[in-house]
């Protein structure tokens, strides 16, 4: 289950050991793992405008992949989003005034966002075949 | 009240409706970046509503299907301050409400092939949507 992930999870932002968030929104696993299973009754044109619904198997997806973040100490995301697409997406804020997002587009699909003004960017597809 | 056949001036405002869920009450930036995000299909550009067509900037949620326009924010901004980030603001009439455009630069083709422009670029909308916004009716709760 999202081994393709696996290079990743260093990106994620980790809870110091004096267990301080070092001033950053941290969010909370349960509310998490609420906020996917109410994404579950997010059928076609959930806001009114066309978006799609969120697959069952995405939402298991997402929250097999909470499970590996949490064994790996990453800090809860600062919230969980739906998005247009059928998509649920992960927002961490950085300590640096910067964001993580990691929107999950697929079972053990996702793309990868980092940002820091005036640093680094960087954008990473995890776990899409690659074709010839 | 402007005719929508009129053209966009830079002292109009234009209005961006945003989903209840993407709000973040409380936060010094209470909305999400992803509030201005195109869809899949919107190649042409982002959804607005120019302020100077409608009676209210809340005569925009006509767009919306009845039950789901109680969750909807409401933010207003200035097209001048879209024309100072390099964004311009283009009618595109529709038959459900007068005075609908689009922001022509803001298309999916677009975002996804310069993200880091659109990263930078998103963090400043947020900041312009949160200097005039509406609440919801309804506070977020289940979609449906």
């Amino acid at each position: 289950m999202w081994a393709n992930a696996t290079p990743i999870l260093p990106k994620f932002p980790r809870l110091p050991l004096n267990g301080a968030s070092d001033g950053v929104h941290v969010g909370d696993w349960s509310a998490c793992l609420a906020d996917l299973d109410r994404y579950r009754a997010y059928s076609d044109d959930w806001d009114g405008q066309g978006a799609k619904g969120i697959p069952g198997d995405l939402i298991d997806s997402a929250t097999e992949l909470v499970g590996l973040l949490r064994s790996h100490s990453v800090l809860p995301p600062t919230c969980v989003l739906p998005g247009f697409g059928g998509t649920v997406g992960f927002e961490w804020d950085t300590a640096e005034g910067g964001s993580i997002t990691l929107e999950i587009i697929g079972a053990e699909t996702a793309e990868f966002e980092l940002h820091i003004p005036d640093g680094p960017y960087e954008f990473l597809k995890i776990g899409e075949p690659v074709t010839a | 009240m402007k005719d929508e056949d009129e053209p966009v001036t830079p002292d109009e405002s234009v209005v961006r409706l945003v989903w209840g869920a993407f709000l973040r009450p409380g936060e010094p930036v209470p909305v999400q970046p992803v509030a201005f995000k195109p869809r899949d299909d919107e190649t042409d550009g982002i959804s607005v509503f120019r302020a100077a067509c409608l009676n209210d900037p809340k005569d925009a949620l006509a767009a919306m299907t009845p039950d789901k326009r109680a969750r909807y924010a409401i933010a207003v901004i200035p097209v001048a301050e879209l024309l100072a980030l390099g964004l311009s603001v283009k009618p595109a009439k529709i038959d459900a409400v007068p005075g609908h455009a689009v922001i022509p630069e803001l298309n999916i083709t677009a975002v996804k092939s310069d993200r880091a422009w659109w990263k930078v670029l998103q963090l400043q909308l947020v900041e312009l949507a949160a200097k005039n916004l509406i609440p919801p009716a309804e506070p977020p709760t289940d979609a449906s």
